[in-house]
């Protein structure tokens, strides 16, 4: 077992890299260490392993397999992929694996927040060895954006309308002219000319759209691409499932996922998540986020409930006790809406599916 | 889901099978340019004395008036039929048969005239289709003789597509056949015509074709071509590819032919119409064919040129109406490179209409989804479905109620050879010739005839203009 908590996705699937690097045959742009086809398959999985080994390459994107097609396509042009989508669908992940797979380093990461400034993009000094020796690369402190600059790999920007707009600017002449200038360095060291390989990945809410919109100088050097979340509920049940038990055998944990429990959780996501059920009655919709990443957040939470004070195997009773917590965070109405989906929805399922049951007694247990 | 497999061998015998004969098979997949281009290049080659197509044999009577010069597709044949009476059945049934400048069965008819063949429709009539279908496909406003349910329906097909990374079989179609067609000989493209048909064909049971009227169907066809096969001459016949895969075998067992009763069809006619490429566009809900016919007519005309004629077009149509946002130079060099790579990516010969779409969204869109009504996707659906109507020659008559239609509107000087969106104003006050064109408008309203929609009207006390979109 690895000592760090969560390892890049470069480190995590370095088996599979290596696989694909091996096995590929196609043209691969400059800078890049794996064909645009071998990309793709890291990302959507292939069903043969490469050159008939021993790895087999995992999916890890569901639901839109051309949105990669295109992002991997966009990542070969002059412009930057800008990632958009509902909190939890995914973004950030598609991500780093589009980096981990592109340039091997997916840590290349802004994380872009109201107090994001120029020299954590590009870069700033070691004030100590300016004041000593004076501007000079050593005493420049290279920033994400520089290092893939330099380099030639992929640089991610998370949260890019976070940043305040006229720091976002600053990525104008950098995407145009793919160039840095660094006025206090002499000679060749004054301009910093971005390598083949490079490119910006950024990612931006939806839900927090507004705060800083971005300058339309700077949306026409990005390609938009709406990650949207999964549409198909068997696709959805396959990653939740799959990424819960990966959680689980990281953390060294055996519990048992029955099928009907993995239902519920992806049914009452669904339902809460469009305001209507599959048999088509209306509900009403809480505010809070209920995205797949927020499922499989609750699935986690609930077999480590369901190890540590249960009998080892995944409920209802464990699933309804962290939806509640999922639902309600601070709207007061979302309690409301949650506690009509219980009484209208929940309780005529009760009826027939054992699952539904333990989870409605289980929150009428805890005075739901 | 058991994977059906077919060799490569077993594929190729059954293209040569197809061709070998005096009686040659093609199997087509409707409004398909490749297939169109194929058939062409084959019956130009051979010169068959009789070309035999996939039609209502009432039509027959149609084929001069479809060879005029002065018929333009898109047109249409409009079948339908009156029946007695019965419980949980449309007391009327209509039906279109149409016709693009790229479809087979246009191209098949045009070529076979121009090296003097005869041109015969084979297929059962179109009253007789419809009492058949119990579960009759043939309902609704724009139903078309041309459907393709098989190809939508085969799980099969959806497995290949999925596997392949293709988001539909539509998708797959344009990938395996148009991207590449024209550069397979046409043997090879015959031979995976059928295997892909034959192999859609394998999901289905033979009730389903029973129950459908797909069994008599094939039967009346069959007999169709071996009577024609009887004199003397080469044959060539012209079929949607799931029937061509069963009809040389049918033939050979000289199936019987089908008999129909059909007392109950009191009213069954035929009309040639003009026709429309909004309407022959299936992703406007007319269930034939495929979607974006524009796309398909220019990947006729000139394959290599679509991706950037269309992205140009859309281009130029968004500055014209001034919208925010409408694509400049940089965006339309961005996603004509953005279509060549991921035609490239996808090994596609040129961009399809996949490709195309995906480098709209990337390049023009800014987020907003293709289905969404961000104004430069409004115009980027246009222009992949065209807005062309086609043109009857008056042989062809019209009906009284047409023919008084378009009397009126060239009187009113109202544009009816193009499905466009546009508005009207109309001053009835100030300009008393303006006042027949708004009564007109009102009645075709009363009438509820979807031509026209009042988006501003007069205001008495204002006296504002009324004005009309159409």
């Amino acid at each position: 077992m690895s000592a760090i908590l969560r390892e890049p996705a470069e480190q995590l699937y370095r088996a599979e890299l290596e696989a694909l690097r091996s096995a590929d045959r196609d043209e691969r742009p400059v800078g890049w260490g794996l064909s645009p086809r071998a990309v793709r398959a890291f990302v959507l999985g292939m069903q043969r392993t490469p050159n008939n080994g021993a790895v087999a390459i995992s999916r890890k994107f569901y639901g839109d397999d051309a949105l990669v097609d295109r992002c991997i396509v966009t990542l070969m042009s002059n412009r930057g992929l800008l990632l958009v989508g509902e909190p939890g669908t995914a973004k950030s992940m598609l991500s780093e694996l589009l980096a981990a797979a592109i340039g091997g380093d997916s840590t290349l990461t802004i994380q872009g927040t109201a107090g994001t400034t120029e020299d954590q993009i590009k870069y700033s000094w070691n004030y100590a060895l300016l004041l000593a020796e004076g501007p000079s690369t050593r005493s420049l402190v290279p920033a994400p954006l520089y290092t893939g600059m330099k380099s030639g790999r992929m640089v991610r920007f998370e949260e890019i309308t976070r940043v305040q707009p006229e720091i976002q600017d600053a990525l104008i002449s950098v995407m145009s002219d793919k160039v840095i200038h660094v006025p206090e360095l002499q000679g060749e060291d004054a301009v910093v000319f971005a390598a083949r390989g490079f490119n910006i990945i950024g990612t931006a809410n939806l839900r927090d759209r507004g705060v800083h919109e971005m300058s339309s100088a700077l949306k026409r050097r990005f390609n938009f691409e709406t990650v949207r979340p999964i549409a198909d509920k068997r696709l959805e049940s396959e990653l939740i499932r799959k990424q819960v038990t990966d959680l689980l055998q990281v953390a060294g944990l055996a519990v048992e996922c029955p099928p009907d429990a993995i239902d519920l959780l992806v049914t009452s996501f669904n339902d809460l998540r469009h305001g209507t059920t599959e048999d088509g009655s209306v509900i009403e919709r809480p505010s809070a986020v209920m995205s797949t990443a927020e499922a499989v957040a609750v699935g986690y939470a609930a077999c480590l409930d369901a190890y540590y004070f249960g009998k080892g195997r995944l409920g209802g009773a464990q699933i309804g006790r962290q939806l509640v917590g999922t639902v309600l965070k601070d709207n007061p109405d979302d309690g409301k809406k949650l506690s009509h989906y219980f009484e209208t929805v929940v309780k005529q399922r009760a009826k027939s599916a054992a699952a539904w049951a333990e989870c409605l007694a289980a929150c009428e247990g805890a005075g739901w | 889901l058991s994977t059906p497999s077919v060799s490569i061998e077993e594929s190729r015998a059954w293209g040569s099978r197809l061709l070998a004969g005096r009686v040659s098979y093609f199997p087509i997949r409707h409004h398909s340019p490749a297939c169109a281009w194929h058939l062409q290049r084959l019956i130009e080659m051979r010169r068959p004395q009789t070309v035999l197509i996939e039609g209502p044999s009432h039509f027959n009577r149609f084929v001069e008036l479809l060879d005029d010069a002065a018929t333009v597709p898109p047109v249409a044949i409009y079948s339908y039929c009156n029946f007695k009476a019965r419980e949980g059945r449309p007391a009327r049934l209509g039906a279109y048969y149409p016709f693009a400048a790229y479809s087979p069965e246009w191209v098949a008819l045009k070529s076979a005239r121009r090296s003097g063949a005869q041109v015969r429709f084979i297929d059962l009539g179109f009253a007789a289709q419809t009492l058949l279908d119990q579960a009759s496909r043939l309902t609704g406003r724009s139903a078309t003789l041309l459907e393709e349910h098989a190809f939508q329906r085969s799980a099969w097909l959806r497995q290949l597509a999925a596997s392949l990374g293709c988001r539909d079989v539509d998708e797959l179609w344009d990938r395996l056949f148009e991207s590449w067609g024209r550069e397979l000989p046409l043997e090879e493209f015959v031979a995976r015509v059928a295997t892909y048909c034959e192999l859609a064909r394998r999901d289905v049971p033979v009730e389903v074709h029973d129950r459908d009227g797909t069994t008599a169907r094939e039967a009346e066809m069959a007999w169709h071509i071996a009577s024609a096969a009887a004199g003397n001459g080469e044959l060539l016949v012209v079929t949607g590819g799931y029937h061509t895969v069963v009809l040389p075998d049918l033939v050979a067992r000289q199936a019987r032919r089908p008999d129909i009763d059909q007392g109950e069809v009191v009213v069954a006619d035929d009309v040639l119409v003009r026709y429309s490429f909004d309407r022959l566009d299936r992703t406007n809900g007319y269930g034939a064919g495929m979607p974006s016919p524009a796309f398909y007519q220019r990947a006729w005309d000139e394959p290599g040129a679509v991706a950037l004629g269309v992205l140009t077009d859309i281009a130029g149509r968004a500055r014209e109406s001034a919208i925010e946002g409408a694509p400049m130079t940089s965006s339309l060099i961005a996603a004509l490179e953005q279509a060549e790579r991921l035609a490239c990516l996808r090994r596609n010969r040129h961009p399809t209409r996949s490709d195309l779409w995906d480098a709209i969204e990337s390049c023009f869109l800014q987020g907003a989804g293709l289905g969404q009504s961000h104004p430069v996707a409004v115009i980027a659906r246009t222009v992949l479905s065209g807005t062309q109507v086609g043109q009857v020659p008056a042989a062809a008559g019209l009906p009284p109620i047409v023919a008084d239609f378009n009397l009126r509107s060239r009187a009113c000087r109202l544009d009816i050879d193009s499905t466009a969106v546009r508005e009207l104003a109309l001053d009835i006050y100030a300009q008393p010739r303006t006042r027949p064109v708004s009564r007109f408008l009102h009645q075709l309203g009363f009438l509820q005839v979807p031509f026209a929609h009042r988006v501003a009207g007069p205001d008495f006390i204002g006296r504002r203009a009324g004005r009309r979109r159409r």
